[in-house]
């Protein structure tokens, strides 16, 4: 990520007492006492909002606990023992991930094309285009997940009678209903739905690329998509990087989507590890919630996640290096 | 002339564009036609997205049935509240670890980004509790501190890396003009970060302004101190649906969100190519 | 750029002012409760009836309608007592038990709520004591509003034995899952009459989905959750083996052995497997929850369908002039065999906070709640069958109640509820349900039907399982105390064909 100068560690000379190290650590810190201070509203809000509930739910995890009252019912890692031996929290994880990878794979070579075609100034209309193609971004998704569900049943459904008006297809299609279909119909929605968002990443990196560099490759004979291979996509390429991770992010929680449209059916086909997890916190099945177990389920998910991206991220970097030494 | 011919040119991209963004926006035009029609001619009368007989039922009743004049306010102070707060928290968190190389950046940084990777929605009860022992509970404070609080550590890192991405000369000559180091963030740096400050209000009212789980959560007791969000779930029953008051519905709480993004677009592209350009 | 920079500062000023206004948003909020503080000191003791109480109710929005008709509800109360002041707050029904477990864990519980979950949620709030019980409250001419029975022991008003809450609605009403037909695409396939049987069912349904070629379809269920789904399995079900309770839920129990008992709903959900591999039902249900399904009935698609009493009414909401039938649902070839059960007279619906510090008002709100007018209002806003037959007297009842009453007198009995020879079952009841083997069996039901297998195979491997989890359970709870056998499950004098009364 781009972020930040270069750590300016002064090296302690060797020999020197531990004292002044000490000494030159308050010296620093004084120094950069106003930075602190900036910084300080920040860490108060993270503490409260982020790590408090981060450390708490690690702490519920290992008990059998309702969510009344405070836990007392210490079972050790039973509820993680029980999650990874639930073959439908791995179904549910694979489902995740596939969100987000689809995403990657997909939704995002695709901006790009767009962005590429509405980066262009004198397109007529960019902007309408840019507004439209964000809107869906902007809608709250349950309504959304709503709408989708009526347009797509198969039964008086706009896209069913549109493709069977004009011929399309003889029969129905089962979008959300059959197990083969539903995950992809979800995917496709979800693309839709937040394919404004790298499309932004995208315009606003395509910006970063100076006009000389196309205005060269014009004068060497390079036609359009020779000079997009040449010069947009390796131009690209650090900041596709974040770009990658935010959409990576970003995507890992459907939540919303899959709750309204299928609720993770039909038969746990479109099950995400949001609304397994709903299910255990807020919705049980049999009166009591068990909120110990549904912390256990994110856990081991979000644990999985970060592992996934520590590999993205050193990869990554290895690329770029591997990289940067080959262009010397 | 030169428009003309220009126009002309363009003409296959435009259609193309103008074919995709159609189908793209199909599912908006259903609503907003929808939105017109009657609850029976939306079911029994195919498929048609010019209404028979069109009405304005469906917006009389949204508004009264999900309070919307009471929520939309609502909602309109929480939004500018979280987006004001996200604004102060997280620029002067980004200048502060963008441009400063003070000890326990990196432990700073690293936290941040690790934290990014935890799914929320279980999270929701310690939340509750600390927002409960503030004695925010049923407040509207509530609901923009737990809206606000969490998860916002993409504008913080966006923050640091447009800071990061400015020349080191400008503050060095703005010392020598005698500033301290608060005016020259509020009346130097932060004016600077106009293309960041635009992006972050675009997510953060995003965000605030479609939220359902939280501000639901904080005003249990206090119906009337809810946001249009969770207003919009009073057409959603288990036993029926108002399908045409939620179009209604919908087209009324999208209009805000078009309008700041319309204004705020050319910020929101610049903000992000100057943030990964550093 | 001028234009650019002015710009910015309009919405730089905007958000300063919009700040300010948040601002000036929190204080009057306190400034409101500030007001409010007289009333709220309200829990010193209100001998003056001077003192407005402030009640809150907690309350369920099932329907767009449902919280303006309580509204309404509460200003006619408010105004027989000017000394009470009730806040009515609606929640969807999907957050509505989160929401309250939420307010009593931060001590906010409402004065007065709803149980809303049946038997599962009555336990909940009973054993986390968020209920006050009623039994003081009541007097014998409140008691004697209700028809006979509706607070016996083995009520399911009472939980341990005490009142935890006042019942509205006749739970016939809830249990009862009817057929509903549409006359006119019927009569178009050559049937005056709904199906009777099963294979009638069947033969109907696939000739009308035949013949329909893609405009309309025999028969269509609603598949988008396990629970919904079982509405189909319970209405086709009712006339099977008699003895069984629960083919709706997660614990299908034949009382006459005392055994889980997947199996005896096997035969229902094999016709529902036959019926899909076939291409009857109509395409999309098993993404159609209850909403979908009657809106899809409504518009025409659909011929027949199984559902829940309240449907018909917002039927008629989408197609007043539907020409529409309300029928017992088939029965089995052989003749029905058993009934639709029904454990209680009456359920708790509004409940007490045992929090409540206007603990007088609040019952005042509970007694109008339990009044001859209220449920007259009721009946008439939500044309759900109320408890107090005299409450009824005088509406002239439309026909498609007056079928659905028919319906449920044909096939609705009183039968013994799991709990009702030794009711220290509740004490354990829910870690039974949370040990039962996942996936839960409607689960199985429904996955079965989508990708065609066999269900008696995988019912007759889960009864061996669930019979597995009752054994230790009963065993656990032995160890801990709790008196309890198997035997204590078996009813072998019950004639499944007669209501079952206990004096």
């Amino acid at each position: 990520m781009g972020y930040g100068t270069p750590q300016q560690t002064i090296p302690a000379p060797a020999g020197k007492a531990p004292f002044s190290r000490r000494a030159e650590l308050f010296k620093q810190i004084k120094k950069h006492r106003y930075h602190y201070l900036f910084v300080l509203p920040m860490l108060v809000f993270f503490s409260a909002f982020t790590l408090w509930p981060m450390l708490a739910s690690w702490y519920y995890s290992f008990f059998n606990w309702d969510g009344i009252g405070w836990p007392t019912d210490f079972i050790g890692l039973g509820n993680f023992r029980e999650v990874a031996a639930d073959p439908g929290f791995w179904n549910a994880f694979m489902n995740t991930f596939l969100f987000a990878l689809t995403h990657v794979l997909i939704q995002m070579p695709l901006a790009l094309v767009v962005a590429v075609i509405l980066n262009n100034q004198f397109l007529a209309g960019r902007n309408i285009y840019r507004l439209l193609l964000f809107v869906p971004v902007i809608s709250t998704t349950a309504v959304i997940g709503v709408i989708f569900s009526i347009l797509l049943n198969p039964l008086g459904g706009a896209v069913n009678e549109m493709l069977l008006n004009t011929g399309i297809i003889s029969e129905p299609i089962n979008f959300l209903g059959s197990t083969a279909l539903a995950l992809p119909t979800l995917l496709a929605v979800s693309v839709w739905k937040s394919f404004g968002t790298p499309m932004i990443y995208w315009l606003a990196g395509l910006q970063t690329i100076p006009a000389e560099l196309y205005e060269a490759a014009k004068i060497d004979g390079a036609g359009r998509i020779q000079s997009f291979f040449r010069i947009t996509i390796p131009m690209l390429a650090p900041i596709g990087l974040v770009i990658t991770l935010l959409t990576f992010i970003n995507n890992l929680d459907p939540f919303d989507l899959v709750r309204t449209m299928t609720e993770g059916g039909p038969v746990k086909a479109t099950d995400v590890v949001q609304t397994y997890i709903f299910r255990y916190a807020f919705e049980p099945e049999s009166g009591s919630s068990r909120y110990g177990f549904a912390s256990a389920a994110g856990i081991l998910f979000s644990l999985a996640v970060l592992v996934v991206v520590i590999i993205q991220v050193l990869t990554g970097k290895y690329a770029r290096r591997s990289g940067t030494k080959g262009a010397e | 002339m030169y428009r003309l011919t220009r126009l002309l040119r363009q003409l296959p991209v435009q259609l193309l564009l103008l074919g995709f963004t159609l189908i793209w926006s199909y599912p908006f035009i259903w609503i907003i036609s929808s939105s017109f029609k009657s609850q029976s001619e939306m079911f029994l009368g195919g498929i048609n997205i010019i209404p028979k007989e069109p009405t304005f039922d469906n917006f009389v009743r949204a508004w009264e049935l999900a309070n919307f004049y009471q929520y939309f306010f609502n909602s309109v102070i929480v939004t500018a509240s979280v987006v004001m707060l996200v604004l102060v928290i997280t620029s002067m968190a980004g200048y502060a670890l963008g441009r400063g190389a003070m000890p326990g950046k990196k432990l700073i940084m690293t936290m941040l980004i690790i934290s990014m990777f935890l799914p929320k929605g279980f999270t929701i009860l310690p939340l509750f509790e600390l927002i409960v022992g503030l004695g925010f509970n049923n407040t509207l404070m509530g609901v923009i501190l737990a809206e606000s609080g969490p998860s916002k550590i993409v504008s913080i890192l966006l923050f640091v890396g447009y800071f990061a991405s400015l020349p080191k000369e400008m503050e060095e000559s703005a010392t020598i003009d005698g500033a301290g180091y608060f005016r020259m963030f509020f009346s130097i740096m932060l004016p600077l970060s106009k293309p960041i400050l635009g992006t972050v209000t675009i997510f953060s009212f995003i965000g605030a302004w479609n939220a359902f789980f939280v501000p639901l959560t904080f005003t249990l007791s206090k119906p009337s101190l809810r946001t249009l969000g969770v207003g919009m779930y009073n057409f959603f029953g288990t036993n029926s649906v108002d399908w045409t008051g939620l179009a209604a519905g919908a087209v009324m709480s999208v209009v805000p969100i078009i309008i700041v993004f319309l204004f705020l677009q050319r910020y929101f592209i610049e903000g992000l190519a100057g943030s990964i350009k550093g | 750029m001028t234009t650019k920079r002015s710009w910015m500062r309009t919405l730089t000023t905007m958000f300063a002012l919009t700040g300010v206004l948040a601002g000036c948003g929190g204080n009057n909020n306190a400034g409101s409760s500030g007001t409010a503080a007289p009333a709220g000191s309200s829990a010193t003791p209100a001998a003056t009836a001077a003192v407005v109480q402030k009640v809150n109710f907690s309350m369920v929005s099932a329907r767009p309608g449902d919280e303006a008709f309580y509204k309404e509800q509460m200003d006619i109360f408010m105004k027989a007592n000017p000394d009470v002041k009730v806040t009515v707050i609606a929640n969807p029904t999907e957050q509505y038990n989160n929401a309250l477990q939420l307010s009593f864990a931060a001590n906010e519980g409402p004065d007065i709520f709803f149980i809303e979950g049946g038997q599962p949620q009555a336990r909940t709030v009973y054993d986390n004591k968020w209920v006050e019980p009623l039994d003081s409250y009541m007097d014998d001419a409140f008691l004697a509003r209700f028809p006979e029975g509706s607070f016996s022991r083995t009520s399911q008003t009472r939980v341990n034995g005490e009142i935890i809450g006042v019942p509205v609605r006749d739970p016939r009403f809830d249990k009862v899952r009817p057929l509903y037909y549409n006359k006119a695409i019927l009569e178009q396939f050559g049937y005056s009459e709904p199906p009777k049987t099963h294979s009638g069912f069947v033969e109907a349904a696939t000739k009308i989905t035949k013949e329909g070629k893609g405009q309309v379809y025999g028969f269509a269920m609603m598949g988008k959750a396990p629970a919904v789904f079982g509405l189909s399995v319970s209405g086709l079900g009712s006339g099977l083996e008699g003895g069984v309770i629960g083919y709706e839920g997660n614990t299908i129990i034949n009382l006459k052995s005392g055994q889980f008992s997947a199996k005896s709903a096997t035969p229902v959900v094999e016709i529902l497997r036959q019926l899909n591999a076939q291409k009857i039902v109509a395409p999309g249900w098993e993404n159609w929850d209850t909403a979908q399904m009657h809106q899809q009935f409504a518009a025409g698609r659909v011929a027949m369908f199984i559902g829940a009493a309240w449907q018909a009414e917002e039927i008629r909401k989408l197609n007043e002039g539907m020409d529409m039938g309300i029928a017992a649902a088939p029965v089995p070839d052989a003749g029905r065999s058993g009934y639709r059960d029904t454990p209680t007279i009456a359920e708790p619906r509004y409940a007490m906070s045992s929090q409540s510090k206007v603990k007088e008002a609040a019952w005042k709100v509970l007694d109008f709640l339990g009044s001859q007018e209220f449920e007259r209002a009721n009946y008439e806003y939500a044309k759900e069958l109320v408890l107090m037959p005299a409450a009824m007297e005088g509406i002239e009842m439309s026909a498609d109640m007056q079928q659905m009453v028919k319906v449920m007198d044909e096939t609705i009995r009183m039968a013994p509820a799991v709990n009702t020879n030794n009711q220290n079952y509740d004490q354990f009841s829910k870690s039974i349900s949370d040990a039962m083997p996942k996936p839960k069996i409607q689960e199985v039901f429904l996955k079965a039907v989508m990708s065609n297998e066999d269900p008696v195979p995988l019912a007759e491997e889960y009864d061996a399982k669930a019979n597995k989890v009752i054994d230790e359970q009963i065993k656990m709870a032995n160890d801990g105390g709790i008196t309890f056998s198997r035997e204590d499950l078996k009813y072998p004098d019950w004639d499944p064909m007669q209501d079952y009364i206990i004096e």
